[in-house]
């Protein structure tokens, strides 16, 4: 069985039972097929010697018994492998969600979101080319030719001597050859994948293209790189065909030698018609499993790297994460000698800084001045390289993470809304709020007016990004979503970064209001928000540029 | 449909049917010469050269089948090349008059993955539709034809047979299948969707309840997901039984109908064998009509999307005699009204609004007041409702379409970024900047550094993900810079910069010798040199006596 991804895919539960009820099923399909043929080759053989086809009416009816059996095998093979299948990616995805959520931002931020979400669906499904195909392909191919060579050898040691012959030979050049063409294969999904991107891309930009005259250009451009692609990859397929090519070969090939043969040893008079007949018969079912597998050879090329990302996923390591009770009240917290590494530039390079309870601390600097990973850092997103972030003297790393996070609360930039009714966006905070609760955490916001004037009030459903509402309410929305927690530390990033003068006012003031009993952090560009805080720290290149100043 | 079949229509595709139905034929041919060989060579007759031609055809239809298949194969993706290449030299062409308008926003977005998603569905057309059905009808012909020549009532029941196999069960298959299908699509969506909330979430449904609730809602779907796959099993395993028990009944009737014309006297005893095997080797030519079956409404969906493009009507299309380009390039919107298709409220109304040449005019305003709208009608992105747009005095409307264009540059607040190198993107302003153009430009908007990384040659990413969203933006301002435009169009250019960065490009574009029309929202930014318009109010002025006010 082959190692790596697809060999891992076999200790997934349900896949090594979906394995042996295969093999079971190959040993079933064996059996009828050597009662079909001998029942035909009997039939032929008196037919020809002569008897009345009437008087064989019992044969043939045995053929159609056997053959429907036959079929009806392999159809209750081909609905359970469907169904494992089915429960082995369900099971997968349940696993690969639960581990993105056990991973946390840290790990999400770091990949593009579209490949986590690709990973989880189609990577997912393209593991039923290998869990409900490839697998039972391979099992049938190991179980079935063997049995109909056996077959043949008590029939006529002959014949089966050419089928032990070419039969290795055909697996050798096709590994041979399915070496090469896997290589050439996956350099044609490549080029296939890079061409589809081009056409993409294109298209993306389109707009700017147009704008900038150069739609016809680029129009020309993508029909050479098509014409371009399309003789790289005839040649390569020339290669990659080959393996189909030795299977056919071999098989029909095989099929001929062992026809001519055959006849010649019955004209001799060596053989009965009606061996004969069999053993030509069940030659090429030593090869249909052999040419199923190939067929499929292109599901395991697309399952394997997909096997890869999903397995790679469900091993990353989970962050260790501490187990101690958040302290009571508004805590303390302190940034004591804090470094942080990006791909090596330091963000944050031994930064010192005491947030008091109930203290309002506005954080400035220019771009890229380690802003956002100081309010990554409160959150418990990032850990320090270097140095702790203690709450009440407590290092966060441990102090239960959940229980920390359900105590602060976040407003980014351009908020996260689900596609859900406003209250669920509220809820978000805490899911146990009553609609008292709600609508409470909404006048808070500033929002309560707005809501009411929506078709449904607080159920109205907000739709794909929340096209709804404005840059403003979104932002006190999530607000309200922060207010609704209860949180004793208060963090946002940027509250009124998209926003134009009128509508800033009226975030800020909803957020003076938020700001009562917390402590807050704010992370700005603007001037006006500067007002709400007791005192302002900047930050350059990773350091606090000034002492925290107090306003 | 028609427009599908006049996109595969050709001498290469009809090879490829042609070669295919060989294939099938030759492995049916080999089937029933054996049958023959061995029959004949039960009879014992009298030197071995009787048997010879039988010999002979069982080794020709050998070797003949694998060749023949394999040349099919590369055949059928050659077409299939040509065709890729075709559909997206049509699909440009349809798409290119549509931009920007009909590209931009939500709906633009939805339908360029769309446009994605039918390229990908067409390119399966010729291998798993057209082919499969002409090798189904050209093979299933000649066999049935062939049979007819021993026993046509073998025939009779071969033809039956063959289109209980390849018509019947795959479009009951289908219908049966259709609301799994649908059940099975719409739990996808949801999976999807769901998991890319939950991903760009994360950190507020960690905040919330730590992901529970969004956890429970996606076990609900992955529920419903894999019974919509468990009901496709069973509907699957239904087709395994046909298609692997239809082909027996063919047999057994052959083995009948002809061993008793055998016994009767009136049929060779050479053919029993032969014709049986035969017919069962022609049920191969039905054998791609399930997947055929399963992808023909898709990819006739995929088609008539592609087509109805082409019959959308552009927001803009060139005169049909364009003036010539003025020699100015003053631009002036004269009491210009737009509304958005479905939307109630006009996005502009009676707006007048003047940028002379080398003039430097900032549009402000609250979301939705218009700003990013005036950009587009200057752009001639779309056309006025009422009154109109002028370039050096001619209407837009009587310009063509990419001398405008080359008369102006622009800059979206999210620029689109080529999957390219840097320069690539740079030289999409202008064609023939040079290096020390390119570096100098990148400094003046404050990339510099991106020139040691990733260099002018290095490549941005897909859609210049490598760089960040600020840097994104300013590689768009870079890019409108370069341009040999006479006016720059240029929607919030500053609004990833800190306020120092801010200030030194709002500075640079003061001191620029070319028009500049700006929409920002920071107006605290701008100084004397610029006149402000307030879409909210309607109001122009400059900024200097405002905050002398």
């Amino acid at each position: 069985m082959p190692r790596g991804p697809a060999g891992r895919l076999l200790t997934v539960p349900g896949v090594r039972r979906s394995v042996a009820l295969c093999a079971g099923a190959g040993v079933l399909t064996w059996a009828l097929l050597v009662v079909q043929w001998a029942l035909v080759a009997a039939f032929v053989a008196a037919v020809v010697d002569g008897a009345d086809p009437a008087g064989l009416a019992g044969t043939l009816g045995g053929v159609v018994a056997a053959w429907l059996a036959r079929a009806g095998v392999l159809a209750v093979r081909d609905r359970a492998v469907a169904r494992t299948s089915a429960r082995v990616r369900r099971r997968l995805r349940g696993a690969l969600l639960r581990k993105l959520v056990a991973l946390g931002p840290a790990h999400a931020g770091a990949q593009q979101d579209g490949e986590l979400v690709t990973t989880v669906t189609e990577g997912v499904g393209r593991l039923d080319g290998v869990v409900g195909r490839l697998l039972p392909g391979a099992t049938t191919a190991a179980v079935v030719p063997p049995l109909v060579a056996a077959t043949v050898l008590v029939l006529d040691p002959a014949s089966a001597l050419i089928l032990l012959l070419t039969g290795p030979l055909v697996l050798l050049f096709l590994w041979l050859t399915g070496t090469l063409a896997a290589r050439a294969a996956r350099a044609q999904w490549e080029t296939l994948a890079r061409l589809g991107a081009s056409l993409a891309d294109t298209l993306r930009v389109l707009s700017t293209l147009v704008a900038y005259g150069r739609a016809r250009s680029s129009a020309r451009w993508l029909t050479d790189v098509s014409e371009a692609h399309r003789g790289s990859t005839m040649r390569v397929l020339r290669t990659a065909f080959l393996s189909g090519f030795v299977l056919e070969f071999g098989a029909v090939l095989c099929t001929a030698l062992v026809a001519v043969t055959v006849g010649v040893r019955l004209f001799e008079g060596h053989l009965s018609l009606q061996r004969a007949l069999l053993v030509l018969l069940l030659t090429p079912e030593f090869f249909a499993p052999l040419r199923a597998l190939g067929a499929d050879r292109h599901a395991s090329l697309e399952g394997q790297p997909a096997a890869e990302r999903v397995f790679a996923l469900l091993d990353a390591p989970e962050p260790a994460s501490g187990s101690r009770p958040v302290p009571a009240g508004v805590p303390h917290v302190a940034l004591r000698g804090v470094t942080l590494r990006h791909g090596g530039r330091a963000a944050l390079d031994g930064v010192d800084l005491d947030l008091p309870p109930l203290s309002r601390t506005a954080l400035v600097g220019p771009s890229g001045a380690g802003k956002t990973t100081l309010v990554r850092l409160l959150l418990g997103f990032a850990v320090p390289d270097e140095g702790a972030v203690l709450v009440d003297g407590v290092p966060l790393t441990e102090l239960d993470p959940a229980a920390w996070r359900a105590r602060v609360a976040h407003v980014p930039e351009r908020p996260f809304l689900l596609p859900g009714s406003v209250a669920d966006n509220v809820r978000l905070g805490r899911p146990g709020a009553t609609d008292a609760e709600v609508e409470r955490a909404l006048a808070r916001a500033g929002l309560l007016d707005v809501v009411h004037r929506l078709p449904q009030g607080t159920a109205t459903p907000l739709g794909e990004d929340a096209a709804r509402l404005s840059g403003g309410e979104r932002v006190r929305l999530a607000l309200a979503r922060a207010l609704v927690k209860d949180a004793a530390l208060l963090v946002l990033d940027e509250p009124t970064g998209q926003l134009d003068e009128a509508t800033e006012q009226a975030v800020l003031a909803a957020l003076d209001e938020a700001a009562a009993g917390r402590t807050v952090v704010t992370v700005t560009h603007r001037t006006a928000p500067l007002a709400l805080h007791d005192r302002v720290v900047a930050l350059a290149d990773g350091a606090l540029a000034l002492p925290a100043v107090p306003r | 449909m028609s427009e599908l079949l006049a996109l595969v229509r050709g001498p290469r595709t009809a090879l490829a049917v042609v070669l295919g139905a060989l294939t099938v034929l030759c492995g049916a041919g080999l089937l029933a010469t054996s049958g023959a060989l061995i029959t004949g060579a039960s009879q014992r007759p009298s030197t071995l050269l009787v048997l010879m031609p039988l010999i002979t055809g069982v080794r020709f239809f050998g070797v003949a089948r694998a060749t023949l298949r394999y040349t099919e194969r590369l055949v059928t993706h050659d077409v299939t090349l040509r065709l890729v290449a075709r559909v997206r030299g049509r699909l440009l062409e349809r798409l290119t008059p549509l931009a920007p308008a009909a590209l931009s926003g939500v709906r633009g977005g939805e339908l360029l993955s769309r446009v994605r998603t039918d390229v990908d569905e067409l390119q399966g057309v010729v291998a798993r539709l057209v082919v499969p059905t002409g090798v189904a009808v050209v093979a299933g012909a000649v066999a049935v034809g062939f049979t007819a020549l021993v026993s046509p009532a073998t025939a009779l029941v071969l033809a039956g047979l063959l289109l209980v196999l390849g018509v019947a069960v795959p479009a009951g298959a289908a219908r049966a299948g259709r609301r799994a299908a649908v059940a099975a699509a719409r739990a996808d969506a949801a999976v999807a969707a769901d998991t890319l909330d939950l991903v760009r979430g994360l950190a507020d449904h960690l905040g919330g309840d730590g992901g529970a609730t969004a956890l429970r809602a996606l076990e609900g779907h992955l529920d419903r997901q894999e019974e919509a796959e468990r009901a496709a099993a069973r509907l699957a395993a239904a087709t395994t039984l046909c298609r692997e028990g239809v082909p027996g009944l063919g047999l057994v009737a052959a083995l009948w109908l002809v061993g008793t014309d055998v016994a009767a006297g009136t049929t060779d005893v050479l053919l029993l064998a032969a014709c049986a095997l035969g017919v069962l080797g022609a049920f191969e030519a039905v054998g791609g009509l399930g997947v055929a079956w399963s992808v023909a409404g898709g990819i006739r969906a995929a088609a008539g999307r592609v087509r109805a493009l082409g019959e959308q009507r552009p927001a803009v299309t060139d005169p049909e005699e364009p003036a010539p380009l003025p020699p100015g390039s003053a631009l002036r919107l004269e009491g210009v009204t737009l509304r958005y298709p479905g939307s109630g409220e006009p996005a502009v109304a009676g707006l007048d609004l003047a940028v002379a040449d080398g003039a430097k005019v900032a549009l402000t305003g609250a979301s939705g007041a218009g700003k990013s709208t005036v950009l587009d009608l200057a752009l001639r992105a779309r056309d006025p409702d009422a009154g109109r747009v002028t370039l050096g005095g001619t209407d837009l409307r009587d310009l063509p379409l990419d001398g405008v264009r080359s008369r102006l540059a622009w800059a979206a607040q999210a620029p689109q970024l080529l999957g390219g190198t840097l320069a690539g993107n740079l030289r999409l302003g202008r064609h023939d900047a040079t290096d020390a153009e390119l570096l100098a430009a990148l400094d003046d908007v404050g990339l510099g550094h991106l020139a040691a990384a990733p260099g002018l040659d290095g490549w941005v990413g897909e859609a210049g993900e490598r760089l960040s969203a600020g840097e994104r933006a300013r590689v768009g301002l870079a890019r409108a810079l370069l341009s040999p435009a006479d006016v720059l169009l240029l929607d919030e250019p500053t609004a990833h910069l800190d306020p120092a960065l801010s200030a030194r490009v709002v500075d640079l574009l003061a001191r620029d010798p070319r028009a500049v029309l700006l929409v920002t929202h920071d107006a605290a930014a701008l100084d004397g040199r610029w006149r402000v318009v307030d879409l909210d109010t309607d109001e122009s002025r400059p900024r200097a006596a405002s905050t002398r006010a």
